[in-house]
């Protein structure tokens, strides 16, 4: 009997990594005026920044209900002896609490669940999520594998950049990075996530200038357990960035994926960022 | 002139030795000639813009020091030069009131512990002030007003060495200080085409013919000295030995201080030891009277002293205290109402704070745009030099222990590398030499990034930055081979003179299609005289002619600068 990693879909972990390590992604909802649906099950992710760009009224979204965790947690139950549920953080939406309620539908002598709210979203939440599976891999107790979250948790930062901060305002996820807003001059930002909410890092006034900081920051945080980068709607942006950070990459290589639509309502087109968790020192 | 007798040093002749008192009565003349020629010093900048006034600074600087020893008196010449090189430092501005504060640092230093000084300790002090001069600013040149005090120090020395009293050395200083002045053109090229003489060590050579003239018992502390003509500028062929007589003018009466007047009534006074005393409070000293009741009349700097003692040593009546210098209360007033350091916010600590220096509501808002909350400005730009004291304020007050301090100005940068030598926080000079530059410097700030790696990163965005500016010609001129008649429009990139016109959109214009190749982003700040419509016509004009090149056009609301630009 094992340990059952879950996450959701602001993870935004590409499938086969899902697949190669038995991770379990709840999707969050997006909707377009009433049209409802599952975060990378029910809309294609270029159809859905498609229409992010084209509809004059945002998408919204929604957390998955405690009863979506519950049956999850209710089929994963059969066959584990307990589930390690890691999540976005609780200051940008509501998904942890609904967990920690599927939980305790579900929770029980037969079944341990640790519902734990990563402080984080989109690429460093996947990569966390990968430490859980692979802890839970090696045949750790659910004790050990809370604690290789939260090891990794401390190691794990994203760097962003965003096209406008347009998605991040009217979503309301600005959090700290609000300072960016009212400039009198164009720029680039660079947010990072600060006690499980946006803040700013940098503000670059151009495109190609905030690609290169990104690369100067990625460079003085190195070296790293797992390098991960994603984007949004620029994928050729994503692989010279990759090319250019490939001498960076940890044994496994380099993780690329794409931000889904649940992210990509806050973060918009034209986000490219990276994430990573830092090697423990020494 | 025959050596002065032994016995003079013996008896410790008051113009052989120099005490706090004599010490603060040659500064506070030099410091008043300075002020008296404060517009002749400004009017020797290299190019004819609102930039970096010299006059204004010095002034400044040594007005600070003037009411320091009259709050304070000292006659213990170690106390009053040490007070003197604390506040010259703190309220020394732009590279010229730097500079100066050094001087006083060198007196100070070879002053220390000593209740009075040889004049030959006193040049030792000019030549240590020298040293320490060279040392103040991040890129010492010759042909400036370095070059004027380390000679005129040497020509201090020389002739104290020889046994020569205060007054004898100050006036072989001035002399040489005079030369050094009128030869600076020969040694720097900007100045030879500007067709003047360095303004910073005029201001030098004026300062110490003001103490000259104290030390000699004459002027009024409102004498010109005229600036000595160029050598080795073909416009003017006159040499400097016509202009040394304008410089060490005719003598005339001491007026300066107050005009004290008062009697004292008690028993056992001693008039002969009165009027000892009372020739070390002041100029002019008369003190007559019996043992019964003695009248003092005096010209002290300030009257508390005297008073004070006085007033130990019995009753006191009919005290008359007049302001003999109306401008010396200006000063006092000036000195009071000096911006006091913004108060200590409940702002929440950073890790890393910036301290910028700008002029303008925009470009104070660009700071704080690019600085991402983390920027705090301090006034200052062209014009108006911030003092060491203005910078240490706002260090002071910023919202963590970490500061990137931006000068943002070619004649802040020596003000502010003073700074980190005079607080607890560990602050860091970006050497920002144009507010364009500091712009670009403050928008590489990383709010996560450690403080070497702000540093490294702001240095280097800034090095990447040619900051152009287009305003009207102050005076006519001759710069780069170009006659400007005051009033024409120039436009200016890295100090260099790129484009003249009678508008200034006209020369912005000019001055895009000049710089716009190898520029990917060209940010404009428009002045605060400028039209909106003149905004609008100016962004459509530079588009066509930046090429490739993004163009930002952004209000700034600087003073006296119709448009700074940054081609980065």
């Amino acid at each position: 009997m094992s340990i059952a990693i879950v996450t959701d879909s602001t993870a935004d972990l590409p499938g086969d990594l899902v697949e190669k390590h038995g991770i379990t992604v709840v999707p969050l909802n997006v909707r377009f005026g009433m049209e409802e649906f599952k975060d990378g099950v029910e809309i294609d992710t270029d159809e859905f920044y498609r229409r992010l760009q084209a509809e004059t009224e945002l998408p919204t979204t929604s957390q998955p209900s405690p009863g979506d965790f519950a049956e999850v947690y209710r089929t994963l139950a059969a066959d584990h002896d307990g589930i390690v549920s890691v999540h976005l953080s609780g200051k940008l939406s509501q998904t942890t609490n609904s967990a920690t309620q599927g939980a305790r539908e579900v929770a029980g002598d037969s079944v341990r669940i640790e519902v734990i709210d990563s402080r984080q979203a989109t690429i460093p939440l996947g990569l966390i999520v990968i430490e859980a599976a692979k802890s839970a891999a090696s045949g750790a107790t659910i004790d050990e594998v809370v604690e290789a979250v939260k090891d990794a948790m401390g190691r794990a930062t994203f760097y962003g950049m965003v096209d406008t901060l347009e998605y991040l305002v009217k979503g309301g996820r600005i959090g700290r990075a609000k300072g960016f807003i009212g400039g009198l001059l164009k720029v680039t930002p660079i947010i990072t996530f600060e006690d499980g909410e946006s803040a700013p890092v940098a503000s670059p006034r151009t495109r190609r200038r905030a690609i290169e900081k990104i690369k100067a920051l990625t460079e003085e945080a190195a070296p790293f357990d797992q390098l991960a980068m994603y984007y949004s709607t620029e994928p050729d942006e994503l692989e010279k960035l990759a090319r250019d950070l490939a001498h960076l990459a940890p044994e496994g290589g380099v993780i690329t994926s794409r931000i889904g639509a649940v992210v990509g309502t806050y973060a918009g087109p034209g986000s490219l960022g990276v994430g990573f968790i830092r090697k423990k020192p020494g | 002139m025959p050596p002065p007798e032994a016995d003079d040093q013996i008896s410790g002749n008051a113009r052989e030795w120099i005490d706090g008192i004599v010490l603060c009565a040659l500064v506070a003349a030099g410091s008043r000639a300075v002020e008296a020629n404060r517009d002749q010093i400004n009017a020797l900048n290299v190019f004819p813009v609102p930039d970096g006034d010299t006059g204004t600074n010095m002034s400044l600087t040594l007005r600070a020091i003037t009411e320091e020893s009259r709050i304070q008196p000292a006659f213990h010449v170690g106390d009053a030069a040490r007070r003197m090189a604390r506040s010259a430092l703190l309220a020394a501005r732009g590279n010229s009131g730097l500079i100066a504060a050094q001087l006083f640092r060198g007196i100070a230093d070879v002053s220390d512990g000593r209740e009075r000084i040889t004049p030959v300790e006193f040049a030792a002090g000019m030549r240590a002030g020298a040293v320490a001069a060279y040392d103040s600013v991040p890129n010492p040149r010759e042909g400036t007003m370095l070059t004027v005090m380390r000679v005129t120090a040497e020509a201090a020395a020389d002739c104290a060495e020889s046994g020569a009293g205060i007054a004898a050395v100050l006036e072989a200083a001035v002399k040489r200080s005079v030369e050094a002045v009128a030869l600076t053109p020969t040694q720097l090229d900007v100045l030879r085409d500007a067709g003047v003489v360095d303004s910073g060590g005029y201001g030098l050579s004026v300062f110490l013919a003001g103490a000259l003239e104290q030390a000699q018992g004459r002027g009024d502390g409102a004498t010109e000295f005229p600036p000595p003509s160029p050598i080795g500028v073909e416009s003017d062929g006159r040499s400097f030995a016509g202009v040394r007589v304008d410089f060490i003018n005719a003598a005339q009466e001491v007026i300066y201080g107050y005009c004290t007047v008062f009697m004292i009534e008690g028993e056992d006074l001693d008039v002969i030891k009165i009027r000892d005393r009372a020739t070390t409070f002041g100029e002019s000293a008369v003190v007559a009277g019996d043992s019964t009741a003695v009248k003092i009349h005096l010209h002290p700097l300030d009257p508390g002293p005297v008073i004070s003692y006085a007033a130990a040593l019995g009753t006191l009546s009919g005290i008359t205290i007049l302001n003999m210098d109306e401008q010396m209360s200006e000063w006092a007033a000036g000195q009071q109402s000096l911006p006091a350091p913004a108060p200590v916010a409940d702002a929440p600590r950073l890790e890393t704070a910036i301290v910028a220096v700008c002029a303008g509501s925009g470009l104070e808002a660009v700071f704080a745009q690019a600085g991402m909350g983390a920027c705090s400005p301090v006034p200052g730009g062209d014009t108006m030099n911030p003092s060491v004291q203005d910078l240490l304020g706002a260090v002071e007050a910023a919202p963590s222990d970490r500061v990137l301090l931006l000068p943002n100005n070619r004649n802040i940068i020596a003000a502010a590398l003073q700074v980190p030598e005079l607080t607890d926080k560990d602050v860091q000079v970006i050497q920002t030499n144009s507010v364009q530059a500091g712009i670009a410097a403050a928008f590489a700030f990383s709010a996560s990034a450690d403080l070497d790696a702000n540093v490294a990163a702001m240095s280097a965005a800034a090095d990447g930055v040619r900051s152009g500016s287009v305003t009207r010609a102050v005076r006519d001129a001759v710069v780069s081979g170009r006659e400007i008649v005051a009033g024409d429009v120039m436009a200016l990139v890295d100090g260099e003179l790129v484009a003249t016109a009678g508008d200034p959109v006209t020369a912005l214009v000019e001055m895009v299609r000049h710089a716009a190749p190898d520029t990917e982003l060209i940010t404009i700040y428009s002045g605060v005289d400028v039209e909106s419509a003149d905004v609008d016509k100016a962004l459509l004009a530079v588009q066509e002619a930046a090429g490739e090149a993004e163009v930002e056009i952004v209000h700034g609301g600087q003073p006296n600068y119709d448009f700074l630009v940054a081609f980065e």
